[in-house]
């Protein structure tokens, strides 16, 4: 086979969080050498320092460290489990037929559980649970009547075997205190290892398996689970009561409510048993009592392994009676009556369940929909019709109409009494589903209209079961209300957060709209220029366009706005009949390139230079050249030394200036061209759409929301989340809670060890759940939950979660494809009810096989499925045993009725089934087997006692017990010639996984041909 | 009358009698319209009235009373009052006590005689007194007096020195600062046993085995960089960072733990700043350890899943003889994704503190998150994240972003300070 095989993983223990830093290593009950400072009493303990780094500014200072010494809760604090924690007893309690050659053990659904309190470090694998299972006779023990502490007790009596003098905590019936270790595993229902090269004595290896132990058990937690066994040999035919008793005496005498000086005397890995206990003063209420957190019972006996149960089952043909029983429909009052004459077969309908047996032509059992179509019982239905659109009428303003307060079924005779007490009226199923307010109850329509809407709600059958699906909802308003708000997480709060976002958008927009939008683009650019930084225009921000362009930064700033305001000292001084020299329209123009600023290096250094002015022809008089040595920004006032004004020198300087000028012009004082122009305006007025509230606001709130997967609203909206929850749990649960014979009326003429066919009622399906689906849209409604009612929040019937996922599927599609109704709002409005289902083959009735008998009260978890039959080549077909082909077809629904009814629904009917050896049709095998997962621990009883060759040939003859016990030293038992378990070696006693591995009892899958379970 | 005490995020306390002190903005608390508690002793014309309020805050105390006085006959009115009105603060300690009061004859609304006083007190110091005294007779005599004066050394602005690290050690060797599981709320760690009742003394830490270890302080924020302590000046350092080792030294899994501490406490800010932020913001003042929060274990096997076969083509109620059997039973095994659907159903899943039970269904719709809000230092040049600083506070931001400056100096005005949403 290419498949990947499964494979199950076993762990010795398991812990995390402090637990894993305890200080004391397990002395695995061996106190003779005592660790400096001495045993740790009463709790386990670590130490650990809190290292203080300080900075002053960059500089460290030196660390500080502050050590603590943790103590960690123990056995000894413990006065009870929660029960729930048990997810398993193997045998289950009061189980007649146990088979002697397996072990007990016990199951908890934390996986580090047995090990979470255990008050001492891991010893070269090996941890002592801070649990123990035992397995007591009758004899071995009595009952303490009164409580001492929190938990029931028991005294345990000496067994007579023991020396004489010592009490019944040494007795034999204790497994060894310092090999509990090995009685306690964790299982993983996985591979840790898939391709088979991790080695678990290399730490790497070891780490890289935890990391998938870690993953797999991530993804689902029911994954794994720890076990403590109680390796004791059971006698047939015995009464065992087994105990989970504390391992340590903390735990022990904390049980018994001891005080908690006395627990604090003892040393924390001190087992509760194996030795005498002390018999001081302190101590003497306390010897020999066990306190308990857990009990069950069970008998052992001769016979009762899978197979044998398998072949007590006989196939038997269904009694008729089942899944139906009669209903009176003749007076069901509120004015509902038929007409003249009599109703139909006596006013009797026959009521169907979620399963009939399988139709035969012609169905005489069956009735259509309309039952009948005589006028007593149309008018029935007429009435019927009348009494469900009341609701709806009084709803409506043109009622009451004239003659209500006639002939209402309610006796109301005047207005006031309707308005004090009001009307509930018979709902209208479907109507949100159906968009229709009411239902035609002209006689016509009900005698012709045959379509879904009208069968539910007119017909009194699918009006019970719709019913029962109301009741449902009813019953379990608080949890499916808390589930539905689980599902969709912080809805509420984030609708409030819309509306809020609602209420700010408008606010800010009417802000936005008059105080922002109205002002003129040159305008908005000085107010928006704030937020240039923020805002992106493109792949960048508006800033990084300005900083980009010919225009400098600076104009963005308030210092600039200041210069550019209209009464600056600067604006008053420009010519005011300029276009360019207004406010703000020069940034404009300095961004466009109208305005070309001039470099500022060529400026500065113009600026320092002294021209001599006789380069351009100014020769005057007697007097020196003019030098214009000073800045030509700098002033220049009368008694400035280098300028001595007269007429003439006045003429030569406006002549020297007009050539300075000229000079300038010319040559060296170019403007510089920007070489990015950008449009001031266009950048404003896009800035000014990002901003805009209408849009911010929406963005903002929306990115305070995760809402993953939902129908993104448009920009410029805020809308409310709606959505609605959608749950997977099996309703044939909820009906079957109502009671079996809503569901499966006469499932009691079904007898025990018999295997039979029936078919699946859509009909009754989706009545149920329209009535569930219904119930639950006004419930939704009634919590203030966001929906519009139409959902179809249940869409399984069956329970389809042992589906295989043979195509592999996502889990949501897998979870689809075994749904049994489509949604409700889909359902066409002309179509019949009992015609809505996705499951392939379902128009004509699943076959279901039903199989009721001891092996399910034994192996409740036992699971079914077909494998198609082969001839063996060359075999004589109408003679030989058929052997297993490949194909598979796996049960697509299930179901279950406690104690030892289960239901398998096949896409396989049952002359395919069978098969026909006449005709060479191999037909099917059905295969039947315990639950993988499920897995059972033990050896053969009897077998030779010479050891064994490998771990397969362990028995109770050639393994060493201790006492009653099994005894886990080292090396204890050897296989002779293999040791290898799955490809490894594994030795005896090395540490918990290696005892469940040798221990490991395959189960058993059972072939059986279609021929002798189906007649 | 009105009672606000608010927990969590930004806690408050409030409570108050007749409203408020005139100086007081009391805190956004959704308050009613509060009018003083007054007593009319005489209604109508005369008419006599006395009020009250009183009130407490999580830092002040504020009461006051008054009485006025009011009398009209024709086109004459006496009217006279007595104020008084008293504010507390207790950090930084501060107080105001104002007392006024006067008589006065009104011609319509002009007043012909008159005497009024008035008076106010703050302190410490500075102190500050301020005194009015308003004298008026017809037209003739009008003497008006004031004094406004403050003495008293003005205090220091520069702060006064103070070691923050002792402080801090003290905090830490406190074993009650070490919060363990037996006191945390909420999440129970040991729901699925029952414990007996454990002096958790403060001389002991007595810790869950399956969880963390922490602990906490409100001494001083840390991981940020303080610039004073309360009123005074951290002298030896101004950034703390804790970190928790077992025996050997290793770190152990750290989350921090944050604690609500006063900004203005630890940071020096403006005073915009002081009225626009809540007067408590959470900072991390503590750490959270585990050994391991991961589940861990020190070996593992594997077995194959195999079924011993039986093919059973007749069905026959009686098992036949043992030796009828195969002697040696035909193993199969089981392929990965048969095995998969099956166990995923077994009895662990039945239980009711499965993941099968508590988890959503596959098809349940998703779930609506509030996300929190977060900041982050962009590039002001195209608003991009920069080098993934996203904090969850604005404080946070701009600390991370003073910090960025301070070692890359040429940043500067390169970045800014935005919510994350402005980034998508």
């Amino acid at each position: 086979m290419s498949d990947i095989l499964a494979r199950y993983t076993f762990l010795p223990s398991l812990r995390r969080g402090l637990s894993t830093k305890i200080k004391e290593v397990d002395n695995l009950n061996d106190f003779s050498t005592a660790p400096a400072g001495g045993w740790v009493l009463e709790r386990p303990e670590m130490s650990v320092s809190l290292n203080i780094e300080a900075k002053k500014g960059d500089a460290d200072l030196p660390i500080q460290q502050v050590n603590q010494n943790i103590e960690l809760v123990g056995p000894g604090d413990i006065i009870g489990i929660d029960q729930r924690i048990v997810v398993k007893t193997e045998p289950l309690n009061w189980i007649t037929n146990f088979e002697p050659n397996y072990f007990p053990y016990i199951e908890f659904y934390e996986e580090d559980f047995p090990w979470r309190y255990s008050p001492a470090a891991a010893n070269n694998n090996k941890l002592r649970p801070w649990l123990t299972l035992i397995a007591l006779k009758e004899s071995e023990f009595t009952r303490d009547a009164a409580l001492f502490g929190n938990l029931p007790s028991i005294l345990v009596n000496a067994a007579a075997t023991d020396p004489a003098g010592t009490t019944g905590a040494a007795s034999s019936i204790f497994p060894d205190p310092a090999q509990i270790w090995a009685w306690s595993h964790v299982h993983l229902n996985g591979d840790v290892d898939p391709n088979n090269t991790l080695d678990p004595n290399n730490p790497s290896d070891l780490n890289n398996a935890l990391d998938r132990f870690r993953s797999l058990l991530a993804a689902n937690p029911d994954q794994a689970v720890s076990r403590l066994l109680c390796p004791r040999k059971l006698e047939p035919n015995t009464t065992y009561y087994c105990f989970l008793i504390p391992s340590f005496e903390t735990g022990r005498l904390a049980g018994l409510g001891a005080d908690a000086t006395l627990i604090a005397q003892h040393e924390a890995q001190k087992a509760a048993f194996g030795a005498d206990h002390p018999n001081d003063a302190d101590h003497q209420l306390y010897v020999d009592h066990f306190p308990f957190y857990y009990e069950w019972q069970f008998m052992t006996g001769d016979v009762g392994d899978f197979e044998s149960l398998v072949r007590k089952l006989v196939p038997r043909e269904v009694d008729p009676r089942v899944g139906k029983r009669a209903m009176d429909i003749q007076q069901p009052g509120y004015g509902v009556e038929h007409g003249a004459g009599t109703i139909h077969n006596d006013g009797v309908l026959m009521l169907e369940g979620a399963l009939l047996p399988p139709r035969t032509t012609p169905e005489p059992d069956r009735e259509a929909y309309p039952w009948s179509p005589n006028p007593a019982d149309l008018e029935y239905m007429e009435r019927l019709a009348q009494l469900v659109n009341l609701g709806e009428g009084l709803r409506k303003a043109t009622f009451p109409p004239n003659n209500f307060y006639e002939n209402n079924p309610f006796g109301y005779d005047d207005p006031e009494t309707l308005e004090d007490d009001p009307i509930i009226t018979p709902d209208l199923y479907g109507r949100w589903h159906a968009l229709r307010d009411t239902i035609d109850p002209a006689p016509l329509a009900i005698a012709n209209d045959k379509t879904w809407l009208f069968e539910a709600n007119l017909d009194p059958r699918s009006r019970a079961v719709a019913g029962l699906g109301v009741k449902h909802v009813k019953n379990n308003q608080e949890k499916l209300m808390d589930k539905a708000w689980e599902q969709l997480g912080e809805v509420i709060e984030a609708n409030r957060k819309l509306r809020w976002g609602q209420l700010s958008k408008q606010i800010s927009y009417a802000g936005f709209k008059k105080h922002i939008s109205p002002q003129k683009p040159e305008q908005m650019n000085a107010i928006t220029s704030k937020v240039f930084k923020r805002v992106k225009l493109g792949s960048t921000t508006a800033y990084k366009q300005i900083k980009d362009s010919a225009i400098s930064n600076a104009t963005q700033s308030a210092a600039y706005r200041k210069i550019e305001r209209p009464q600056s000292p600067l604006m008053k001084r420009l010519d005011p009949n300029s276009s360019i020299f207004t406010q703000n329209a020069l940034r404009v123009s300095l961004g466009n390139g109208n305005l070309q600023a001039v470099d500022e290096k060529t400026f500065s250094t113009v600026g320092q230079a002294t021209i001599p002015i006789n380069d351009v022809n100014h020769n005057v008089n007697t007097i020196a050249n003019y030098n214009i040595s000073v800045p030509i920004y700098a002033s220049m006032e009368p008694g400035d030394t280098n300028f001595m004004p007269d007429v003439a020198s006045e003429l030569r300087l406006q002549s020297a200036v007009q050539n300075y000028q000229n000079y300038f012009e010319q040559v060296n004082w170019q403007g510089t061209i920007p070489a990015n122009t950008i449009n001031l305006p266009d950048i404003t007025n896009n800035v000014l759409t990002k901003i805009d509230p209408r849009f911010i606001i929406p963005k903002s709130i929306y990115n305070k929301l995760k809402l993953p997967g939902y129908v993104t609203p448009p920009a410029d909206k805020i809308v409310p989340v709606m959505a609605y929850p959608k749950f997977q749990e099996p309703m044939y649960i909820a009906a079957r809670d109502l009671g079996v014979d809503y569901l499966i009326p006469n499932l009691d003429l079904i007898p025990n060890n018999s295997v039979t066919l029936l078919e699946s009622n859509q009909k009754f399906i989706e009545a149920f759940m329209l009535g569930v689906n219904h119930e639950m849209g006004r419930e939704l409604l009634w919590r203030e939950f966001p929906t519009d009612q139409r959902g179809s929040y249940f869409r399984q019937f069956w329970d389809s979660a042992d589906a295989v996922n043979t195509n592999n599927l996502t889990a949501l599609n897998l979870a689809l494809d075994n749904l049994d109704i489509d949604e409700i709002h889909t359902w066409p409005t002309n179509t019949e009810l009992g015609t809505h289902s996705p499951r392939p083959g379902t128009d004509s009735g699943l076959l279901v096989m039903v199989i009721r008998g001891d092996l399910l009260k034994k192996y409740p978890e036992t699971i079914i499925y077909a494998q198609q039959a082969k001839f063996k080549a060359g075999s004589d077909h109408s003679s030989d045993p058929r052997e297993l082909d490949t194909e598979k077809r796996y049960p697509v629904f299930s179901a279950q009725i406690k104690p030892d009814i289960h239901f398998f629904g096949f896409t396989l009917n049952a002359i395919e089934a069978r098969g026909n050896r006449d005709t060479s049709d191999p037909g099917w095998f059905f295969i039947i087997q315990e639950r993988p997962g499920e897995i059972r621990f033990g050896m053969d009883t009897a077998g030779a006692a010479s050891s064994p060759a490998s771990w397969n040939d362990l028995n109770q003859n050639n393994a060493v017990f201790n006492g009653e016990h099994l005894d886990a030293s080292d090396n204890a038992v050897e296989p002779l010639s293999d040791n290898s378990i799955s490809g490894r070696s594994v030795e005896w006693g090395f540490n918990a996984t290696n005892m469940a591995q040798i221990l490991y009892q395959n189960p058993v899958l059972l072939a059986v041909h279609g021929d002798e379970m189906i007649l | 009358m009105a009672l606000r005490i608010k927990w969590g995020n930004d806690s408050n306390f409030l409570f108050t009698v007749g409203g408020f002190h005139p100086d007081y903005t009391p805190p956004p608390l959704d308050l009613p319209e509060l009018r003083r508690l007054s007593i009319g002793l005489l209604t109508g014309n005369p008419r006599l009235t006395v009020s009250t309020y009183f009130a407490i805050t999580s830092n002040t105390v504020q009461f006051g009373a008054a009485v006025d006085f009011y009398f009209k006959v024709s086109k004459f009115k006496v009217i006279g009052y007595l104020h008084f009105d008293a504010l507390f603060q207790f950090n930084p300690f501060y107080f105001k006590i104002a007392l006024a009061a006067g008589l006065g004859v009104y011609v319509g609304s002009k007043e012909i005689l008159g005497i009024h006083l008035s008076g106010s007190l703050e302190g410490p110091t500075p102190w500050h007194i301020t005194g009015r005294v308003k004298f008026k007779i017809l037209w003739v005599i009008k003497i008006s007096v004031s004094i406004e004066t403050t003495w008293g050394q003005t205090k220091d602005t520069s702060l006064p020195d103070v070691a923050v690290l002792p402080k801090l050690i003290e905090a830490v060797e406190n074993k009650a600062n070490w919060l363990t599981p037996l006191e945390a709320t909420g999440d129970n760690p040991d729901h699925l046993v029952s414990l007996r009742t454990i002096e958790n003394t403060d001389d002991n830490i007595i810790a869950h085995p399956n969880r963390s270890l922490s602990v906490s302080q409100k001494v001083v924020p840390l991981d940020l960089n303080i610039e004073k302590f309360g009123t005074q000046n951290p002298a030896d350092a101004t950034h703390f960072h804790l970190r928790l080792l077992d025996e050997d030294g290793n770190e152990l899994n750290k989350t921090n733990l944050k604690e609500e501490f006063a900004p203005d406490s630890f940071f020096k800010l403006k005073e915009s700043e002081r009225l626009s932020r809540p007067s408590f913001e959470k900072y991390n003042g503590g750490i959270e350890g585990t050994g391991s929060s991961e589940l861990t274990s020190d070996y593992f096997r594997e077995r194959e899943v195999e079924f011993e076969m039986i093919i059973l083509d007749e069905l026959d109620p009686e098992p036949p003889e043992p030796d009828e059997l195969d002697p040696e039973p035909v193993l199969v095994s089981m392929a990965a994704y048969e095995f998969s659907a099956f166990v995923k159903n077994g009895s662990a899943a039945k239980s009711s503190l499965s993941y099968k039970n508590s988890n959503t269904s596959v098809l349940a719709p998703n779930k609506v998150a509030i996300a929190e809000e977060s900041f982050a230092i962009v590039d002001v040049d195209d608003l991009s994240l920069f080098e993934n600083q996203q904090l969850s506070s604005e404080l946070e931001a701009r600390q991370a972003l003073e910090q960025l400056l301070a070692e890359r100096p040429e940043l500067e005005g390169q970045l800014d300070i935005a919510p994350s949403f402005e980034l998508v």
